[in-house]
């Protein structure tokens, strides 16, 4: 049989799609629609028996005060490190277009985070935070009644945030810059001509022609911050003192881990995703602006 | 007509306007290496503390110096001849070189027919492939974990790489250099009798080796330094990655021997070496391909 060679080019294509979308119909799909099914079930890895209980996980989640604390934490946490590391990182990008001479070696310097894994960074930071590192010296120095900051309820949660907000300055400063190189040299030219300061160059160039990279830079790293896990994992362990550094993430891997049961897990898991789409939605809503060039 | 005086005056104002603007440009230079040198350093501090302590004798570590009075490798060989560091970091090469083999191979391949074929529901693939990215890994490493365990893969390799053999970041940045290629250059191959997978290996695969590099490093990064997959998937010693293993290095020399800090400092240090040094000599590829898909690995 001849094929026409548009039937031929159609089959070539057929053939160079179909692994990868039956891969993503697995490992994708399928489980999500798996996550559903568990959660109306009584699913317990350590027993045998497993049965329908309908929306008793929800129920049961709902009324657990730790589920409201971890939802709390994870929103404290995103609060305090998501328009953190963006300030840092948007003043940083800015005054990188400032400099010339050894431009390369700082924006490399400032990668090296970026390039370590959560669980090293979190350990370099455990030691600096200990009873003997140079921050609690130094705290303790200055008359601060609990210098170690991780063996408090009230300050725990932010020294931890503190040190995923220093390890993505250097990615988020690259992505600011990519978004600050796009904007056209004509528009500062022209205000210069105009005799505009810097600060109205700053107010009415810059910030509305970057607001398309700054909703998306902020939303990346809003989520990124509420699915944190090595770091939270590597410095809070299971989430002390006194759940204060349980967040969503964290509180899902123990109670499906430790406590072993998936069904009530998997109800969190869909909780987060559905919290995670909330927060994405709320963020759009607040931050994007019409652009008018 | 202009007047000496109002003449003489607009160029001394003109003056004083340069001199101003002189100033200010270097105060301005001066600010801006002042932040980014403070922002530098504090990064590199902590690296620093790090490294520095794993060369300090155990007496010293709750000393604040920077500099250790009598380096000693010793924390090194404790953790080296204690744990097995060999095994951890072949099962994080073999883990790492299969997902990039994988995901080059595949989204390139993808990203060709997305761009280049025309085929009933391109598009329809096109979208499902990317909206696969909104879904949390939170939400499905529970489903994996059980498929895992039911299919036997638990504590294998075949486990441990399965979530990342293909990536949709991937494909999407594939199939958009891929549209770039010009359609003669494809047909000119199909005429002088070319066969389909040799215009893909021979003809496309060349022309993209950029966008494939840079996926080659965040694929290789990300796997490098994922945490929550193995640390579920994996529960023998001999089957670690590198990420579980030296956590649970560090779990036992901070349990067992009351917080041996040297040892766990030297342990992070063997954990980041590789990836740090790609920085050094990858450093092009990886900006490259964050301002690609303004995403991590």
């Amino acid at each position: 049989m001849k094929l026409r060679l548009s039937q031929k080019n159609a089959l070539w294509g057929f053939a160079f799609i179909a692994l990868p979308v039956i891969y993503f119909l697995f490992i994708f799909i399928v489980p999500m629609v798996q996550a559903f099914y568990f959660s109306v079930l009584n699913y317990n890895t350590l027993s045998t028996q497993t049965h329908f209980i309908g929306l008793a996980n929800y129920a049961s989640m709902l009324e657990d005060d730790v589920f409201w604390t971890a939802i709390w934490n994870s929103l404290r946490y995103a609060l305090v490190r998501a328009p953190g590391v963006l300030l840092i990182s948007l003043i940083t990008a800015l005054l990188f277009q400032n400099i010339t001479r050894g431009k390369g070696f700082l924006q490399t310097l400032i990668m090296l985070p970026f390039m370590t894994s959560g669980v090293a960074m979190a350990w370099i930071f455990n030691l600096i935070y200990s009873r003997i590192g140079p921050i609690t010296a130094l705290l303790s120095d200055l008359g601060v009644q609990n210098p170690q900051l991780l063996t408090s309820p009230k300050t725990a949660l932010y020294a931890i945030a503190a040190v995923t907000i220093w390890g993505s300055i250097g990615y988020y400063a690259l992505l600011f810059t990519v978004g600050l190189n796009a904007i056209p040299n004509d528009y500062y030219d022209a205000a210069k001509v105009d005799g505009a300061s810097p600060w109205q160059i700053f107010k009415h160039i810059t910030i509305p022609l970057l607001n398309p990279t700054i909703v998306l830079v902020s939303i990346i790293a809003v989520t990124a911050s509420l699915k944190n896990f090595d770091v939270v994992r590597s410095m809070a362990a299971n989430g002390g003192p006194i759940n204060s550094t349980l967040t969503l993430p964290l509180m899902i891997y123990l109670e499906a881990f430790r406590r072993m049961n998936m069904g009530r897990a998997s109800a969190m898991t869909l909780v987060f995703f559905l919290f995670i789409l909330i927060i994405t939605f709320i963020q759009l809503k607040l931050i994007t602006r019409e652009v008018r060039y | 007509m202009i007047s000496d005086k109002s003449l003489s005056y607009d160029i001394a104002s003109a003056k004083i306007e340069k001199r101003k603007k002189t100033v200010r440009t270097t105060l301005t230079g001066i600010f801006s290496y002042g932040w980014v040198i403070l922002v530098g350093l504090s990064t590199l501090l902590p690296y620093l503390w790090m490294l520095s302590n794993s060369l300090k004798p155990r007496a010293e570590i709750a000393f604040y110096r920077l500099l250790p009075v009598h380096p000693t490798l010793g924390n090194y060989i404790k953790i080296l001849t204690k744990y097995p560091f060999g095994q951890w970091y072949l099962n994080t090469f073999i883990v790492t070189a299969l997902s990039v083999i994988s995901t080059l191979f595949f989204c390139s391949l993808a990203g060709y027919a997305l761009a280049k074929f025309h085929f009933p529901g391109r598009n329809a693939f096109f979208i499902f492939i990317l909206a696969t990215v909104m879904v949390p890994v939170e939400m499905l490493i529970l489903p994996w974990y059980v498929g895992a365990y039911k299919l036997n893969l638990i504590n294998s390799y075949a486990g441990l790489v399965l979530p990342g053999l293909i990536s949709a970041f991937g494909v999407f940045i594939l199939r958009q250099s891929i549209l770039n290629i010009p359609d003669d250059l494809i047909d000119a191959a199909r005429v002088d009798g070319m066969s389909e997978p040799g215009i893909y290996f021979k003809i496309i695969i060349p022309l993209v080796a950029g966008p494939l590099s840079a996926l080659a490093i965040l694929t290789a990064l990300g796997t490098w330094n994922d945490f929550l997959w193995p640390l579920i998937v994996v529960s023998k010693t001999s089957m670690f990655t590198m990420q579980v293993g030296v956590t649970y290095a560090t779990q036992g020399e901070f349990q067992d021997t009351m917080q041996d800090w040297g040892t766990i400092m030297a342990a992070m240090t063997v954990a980041s070496i590789p990836m740090l040094v790609l920085v050094v000599f990858a450093q092009k590829y990886i900006v490259k391909g964050i301002t690609m898909t303004g995403l991590k690995g």
